[in-house]
């Protein structure tokens, strides 16, 4: 199947929710993984609400995003996310929640829309005559 | 996608943003309910101290600033089949 530029990618629970699941005897979630789309158009980046939801992060902020439908109010969250098979690794005070439920690429969900907050530090090469592209960071 | 979770801390902010600019200009404020918890230098320090108080539960965290940028989100536009 043909898709846009993707990462691996695997998002978690705030480092500072962890430690206060450790101090109460709570078992942390696993992180969940499936797939991130390259977003040049996002900034900044955003996580699937249902899927930040289902780790049981609460939410920290709401705040005004200009969107195709209009200027609409959305919730942010602290979160863990993490490209496996790259160095990038970020602990996300807030960040801000998309609905991406339904979209998937060969089973695995598309968990998040990695925007140019991200992208700032990294070189994206995009073929689209072909399909091929390289994220360099 | 529901109903927005902090909506009373967002107008409890939003009463008191003037004071609250003045008095804590750029600081990250933690509220809950009707409540300030505190002004705090970074975010990541705000965040530990609202988890160290209420635990695993919402509360807002906000810089006190006069203006918020708008951020921009294509989510909508998104098909991950295309």
């Amino acid at each position: 199947m043909f898709s846009g530029p993707l990462l691996e990618v695997e998002i978690s629970i705030p480092q500072a929710l962890v430690n206060y699941n450790i101090a109460n005897g709570i078992v942390s979630p696993p992180p969940l993984k499936g797939y991130a789309i390259i977003d040049t158009g996002a900034f900044p980046t955003c996580v699937d609400v249902t899927s930040i939801s289902s780790l049981g992060v609460q939410p920290v902020n709401i705040r005004p995003t200009l969107t195709p439908a209009g200027t609409v109010n959305q919730n942010t969250y602290p979160v863990h996310v993490k490209f496996p098979g790259t160095s990038i690794e970020i602990e996300f005070q807030e960040t801000f929640s998309a609905n991406l439920s339904g979209q998937n690429f060969n089973g695995q969900p598309i968990l998040a829309l990695v925007g140019r907050d991200i992208l700032s530090s990294c070189i994206l090469i995009y073929n689209g005559l072909t399909g091929e592209y390289s994220l360099s960071h | 996608m529901g109903s927005l979770k902090l909506s009373s801390e967002l107008d409890f902010y939003k009463r008191n943003k003037s004071r609250f600019v003045k008095n804590f200009t750029n600081k990250f404020l933690v509220v809950k309910n009707d409540k300030l918890l505190g002004a705090y230098e970074t975010e990541q320090e705000a965040y530990q101290a609202g988890i160290s108080e209420y635990g695993n539960e919402p509360f807002l965290i906000k810089k006190a600033q006069k203006d918020e940028p708008l951020s921009i989100s294509t989510a909508n536009l998104i098909n991950a089949s295309l």
